[in-house]
């Protein structure tokens, strides 16, 4: 595989894989403890989707010009 | 990914959650109340006596053909339930009295809903009906994934473009929301599936364990639950019993008693299992609990994976957040297949899925 190729995959994927990867560890560790540590490491890697969602949503208020996106279409 | 594939793919995508959405948008509706169910229903304000009453003499005295009796410990009561169906019955923990005046509990808001998002009110038929709800719904999600990587390729992630129009903007928030959840989602429409097809797993089940056990004379029932539950105690003294369920057709098995319990530590809580008890002699079969397939395990584990009530107020909270996201993602993928429909009728404007594949068209 190419660099560049590489480099879009992470591009693409990062945030979701990223993402998906904190929500099963909330899951499993939810699942293990009966409290403590791993009820606090569930709860904030199951939320953690919450507030990425909320700052995307929110950053679309600030009217981005159209041309800083990379590609001409 | 490119051209025809991926049409497939969007195609896939559109199709399979057309045709769950409605049903969907049901179930995430009823659904969160549900993740408050215990809240709603309240818990008694002091620690309830323990369950002292006889078993036997409720069953005697109450039952007529008795399918199953529970210790509700943290009730501090007692149900008995008739193969009949219907509600069970209520008795005080204690004194082994009937409460309510002998008749079955009214059924509360928190059973309307389940019965709503469990079986849409029709039943075992509304069961499966929903399983297949789930599945459509899981390859919604699995092909929303897969169109996802298109789309994303040529922009920073969760870039909104909010000048371009209104359904150029909720296609980016759709995406956003739906990938970033799609891990959660698929969780809940796995373990919903596994929910909704419990029953037929319970049938295959007792049809494979009916083989396992020794034969005995059906009919042959000497003792009565109280035995059965304190043989099971003894069988297996690091396990809760609280459900003893009678011999015969389902949900028994001819000539035993099945006494569930569940673990009592904090990995194996979730993991039920049955002792099975003869009913002639009250002896327990095998050391402890039957050994449990790994179907069973799975709905075990399905349960609290379904309903986010396993990790605290807290975590409640953050299930009905994700909850109200799948509802905005729900409603933005039909919004969005209005506004395509909308705009494939009027061909003189530039629509929506001509941009989406302009953008592709660049690479």
């Amino acid at each position: 595989m190419s660099r560049r190729a590489q480099s879009s995959l992470l591009a693409v994927w990062g945030w979701p894989l990223s993402l998906a990867m904190l929500t099963l560890l909330g899951l499993i560790s939810a699942l293990i403890g009966g409290a403590g540590i791993w009820r606090w490491l569930s709860w904030i890697s199951l939320a953690l989707p919450l507030p990425v969602i909320a700052l995307r949503f929110r950053n679309s208020r600030k009217r981005r010009p159209d041309h800083a996106r990379s590609r001409p279409s | 990914m490119r051209g025809g594939p991926l049409r497939r793919w969007r195609w896939l995508h559109e199709w399979s959650s057309l045709a769950c959405t409605l049903f969907l948008l049901i179930l995430c509706a009823t659904g969160l109340p549900l993740i408050f169910a215990d809240e709603i229903e309240g818990t008694p304000d002091h620690a309830p006596a323990p369950v002292t009453a006889s078993l036997d003499q409720i069953v005697v005295q109450h039952g007529t053909d008795p399918s199953f009796v529970r210790v509700a410990s943290d009730e501090g009561r007692v149900y008995l339930g008739e193969r009949r169906g219907g509600r069970p019955l209520l008795f005080d923990g204690r004194t082994g009295e009937p409460t309510n005046a002998g008749a079955a509990k009214p059924p509360g808001v928190v059973d309307i809903l389940l019965a709503l998002h469990g079986e849409l009110l029709a039943g075992l038929l509304g069961r499966l009906f929903i399983a297949i709800v789930g599945l459509t719904a899981l390859i919604s999600i699995i092909s929303g994934v897969v169109v996802y990587a298109p789309f994303a390729s040529d922009r920073p992630f969760g870039d909104i473009r909010k000048s371009r129009g209104r359904p150029l903007a909720w296609l980016d928030r759709h995406n956003v929301a739906g990938i970033a959840i799609a891990a959660w989602l698929t969780v809940v429409a796995v373990t919903g599936f596994m929910n909704a097809i419990e029953k037929p797993l319970f049938t295959l089940w007792r049809a494979q364990i009916g083989g396992f056990l020794p034969k005995i004379a059906a009919g042959g029932k000497a003792i009565g639950p109280d035995q059965a539950l304190s043989s099971a105690r003894a069988a297996a003294p690091d396990m809760l019993f609280e459900t003893v369920i009678f011999p015969g057709p389902a949900p028994g098995i001819a000539g035993y008693y099945l006494v569930w319990g569940e673990g009592t530590r904090p990995l194996t809580s979730r993991l039920t299992a049955p002792v099975a008890v003869n009913a002639a002699n009250g002896a327990a079969v095998g050391n402890g609990a039957l050994p449990m397939p790994w179907y069973l395990r799975a709905l075990d584990v399905s349960r609290p994976l379904h309903f986010g009530d396993y990790g605290g107020l807290p975590l409640k909270m953050i299930w009905a957040l994700l909850d109200l996201v799948a509802i905005l993602v729900l409603g933005s993928g039909l919004y969005l297949w209005a506004a395509r429909r909308r705009r494939r009728r009027s061909p003189d404007r530039v629509g929506l899925s001509d941009q989406t594949h302009m953008s592709e068209a660049a690479e």
